[in-house]
């Protein structure tokens, strides 16, 4: 295949390991925690990154985000991407539909794209809108949950989940596919790559310049909490491993589910 | 209440449809060749959601679900609540709960306007027992033309080989073993486990990573979610990414070393202890009954 332009949509995140609070209006209160690469997104920049390494061609990592986002973009450049956008923004994070707009705006502000590609979902959000939106709200065609890209013959040859295994689809560029784990092994990129994309320009483009119009009312937020524990275990007690078994096994004769 | 079936059989759908509560099938003559072709799929049920004009539009959350619903959002201009756990009606909105970051937190949102398109996470609402009802009514949509699917070409089906996913779903015992269990030979001892209950093996994520389990035995948010009778966790903490695809069973065991594991804070009987010590007195119970 011809040298191929790649986008592609990263997000960072608040570290989905820890322990996340919200105030009273369903704010996240998640300056505490480290912010690290969504998840999915580093499968994307992989996926990016060897698609190029077969077929020539630029790669931009787009991100919508605080300004501290910028090191999400510079590591998508220590992985392999040429170029980077910051779209600055602190009001989307979890707001999906805000951040396709922002991010279809951006794209079509850059241009020319064969291939446009994100993660399956972000590890915060989990909503997997942003990627259909972006191709819809740019009319490009988009397959979800790719788990394998292949180039040839001018076509993308790409697989995708189905419940009970694999489509296998030819994608005619241009196309935006959003990627599952399966996909590749993100690499981590070398020491020198890191300091490489720190002195490399980054555009950091203000979200008010880019007109975004969001397509339906929102929805009204009624509350966000993190989820309780029911924290009821009956604790089984018993001076041997035989006594804790014999406990268990009654309890559960008892309640009929053995 | 409709239900909108792609591919073979709906004189059979039909039949459990009615018995589920459904009123109508909707068929798509010429969808029955086997595959997804999105456009199509797409353009054809929003013509359907035009035609009917549904409050609500329901969808799994997954493969299908997660690749058809923004597409048909998009075409109705409707919000897509994606990741539900759980949708009410109240007044003249749906409520929706929705979770994120993997199960950790928990967003409830009120949802206005017609239609609204939901995607419901696996195993989260239980299903009513089939009612005394007449089989559905099966009606056909017509097929709508998408230009697009000249973009993305369907070309073949490739259908996993064994059944161990639709296995793990429908087990009313699962037996699941974790970093704890430490060796292949740990496992085996949890196949026999899982035998002697009449159930099947599962594993978490930590577990399959080593290989002494099979990928498609993980359970969890980026493996199967299963809700059976009986869920027995062995030398599993109990991240949330793990509890995300088995806090739906009905009841709930632990079996971990370590009193302060989070797996015990969602279990309803726990046995503090190493699991060496107590599967083997566990399989005599249950051999011996
Ligand atoms: C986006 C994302 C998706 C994920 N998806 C999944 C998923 O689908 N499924 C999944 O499982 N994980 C998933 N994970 C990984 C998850 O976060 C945890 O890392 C994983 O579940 C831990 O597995 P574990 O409980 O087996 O291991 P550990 O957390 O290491 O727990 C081992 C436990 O064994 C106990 N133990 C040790 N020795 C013994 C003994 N002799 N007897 C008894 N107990 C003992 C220890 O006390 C400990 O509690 C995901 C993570 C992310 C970020």
């Amino acid at each position: 295949m011809s040298p191929i332009n790649i986008a592609v949509l990263v997000k960072e995140v608040p570290d989905p390991e820890g322990t996340f609070s919200f105030d009273v209006d369903g704010r996240a209160q998640t300056a505490h925690l480290p912010r690290v690469p969504s998840l999915f997104d580093e499968n994307a920049v992989e996926a990016a990154v060897q698609i190029k390494e077969q077929c020539g061609g630029r790669i931009v990592a787009l991100c919508c985000g605080p300004a501290e986002a910028e090191r999400t973009v510079r590591y998508a450049m220590a992985m392999g991407a040429d170029d980077g956008v910051l779209i600055e923004d602190t009001e989307r994070a979890w707001d999906s539909l805000g951040a396709a707009c922002l991010l279809a705006a951006a794209v079509r502000r850059l241009g020319g794209f064969d291939l446009i590609l994100c993660g399956r979902e972000a590890a915060d959000t989990g909503s997997g809108l942003v990627g259909p939106y972006v191709a819809q709200m740019l009319s490009i065609p988009f397959l979800t949950l790719v788990t394998s890209i292949e180039t040839g013959d001018g076509a993308f040859h790409v697989r995708r989940l189905w419940e009970g295994g694999e489509d296998v689809f030819a994608c005619i560029p241009p196309v935006l596919l959003t990627v599952c784990a399966e996909t590749n092994t993100p690499r981590y990129p070398t020491v020198l790559k890191v300091l490489g994309a720190k002195k490399r320009p980054l555009q950091r483009w203000n979200a008010h310049e880019l007109a975004a119009a969001v397509p339906v009312p929102p929805a009204r937020l009624l509350g966000r909490y993190p989820s309780a524990a029911p924290g009821n275990c009956d604790f089984i007690s018993g001076d041997s491993a035989e006594a804790l078994a014999q406990g268990l096994f009654s309890r559960l004769r008892e309640r009929k589910v053995v | 209440m409709g239900l909108l079936v792609f591919g073979r059989t709906p004189a059979e759908v039909a039949v459990a449809a009615g018995a589920a509560g459904a009123d109508r099938v909707y068929r798509v003559p010429g969808s029955d060749a086997p595959g997804y072709h999105p456009e199509t799929f797409g353009a054809s049920a929003a013509a359907l959601c035009q035609a009917v004009a549904p409050r609500a539009v329901i969808l799994p959350h997954g493969p299908l679900g997660l690749d058809l619903a923004p597409r048909l959002a998009f075409l109705l201009q409707a919000p897509w609540a994606s990741g539900c756990a759980e949708a009410t009606v109240e007044d003249d909105k749906i409520v929706c709960t929705r979770s994120q970051v993997g199960g950790k937190v928990v967003v409830r949102e009120a949802y206005s306007g017609l239609p609204v398109l939901l995607t419901l996470r696996p195993k989260c609402v239980d299903t009513l027992a089939p009612a005394d009802r007449p089989s559905a009514e099966i009606l056909d949509v017509p097929v709508a033309s998408a230009s697009g699917d000249r973009h993305l070409v369907f070309q073949e089906r490739v259908t996993r080989p064994v059944g161990v996913v639709e296995e793990l779903e429908q087990a009313e015992v699962i037996v699941s073993g974790g970093l704890g269990v430490g060796s292949v030979e740990g496992f085996t001892q949890l196949r026999e486990l899982a035998q002697a209950l009449g159930g099947c093996l599962g594993a978490s994520k930590a577990a399959v990573d080593r290989e002494w389990a099979p990928r498609e035995r993980q359970i969890g948010l980026t493996g199967t979610a299963v809700a059976p009778r009986l869920y027995v966790a062995v030398g599993i903490s109990g991240a949330i990414q793990h509890l995300a695809g088995c806090r739906k069973s009905k009841v709930i065991v632990a079996i971990n070393k370590d009193a302060t594991a989070p797996i015990f804070k969602y279990a309803h009987y726990g046995i503090v202890s190493e699991w060496e010590k107590v599967v083997p007195e566990l399989l005599k119970q249950v051999r011996a009954s």
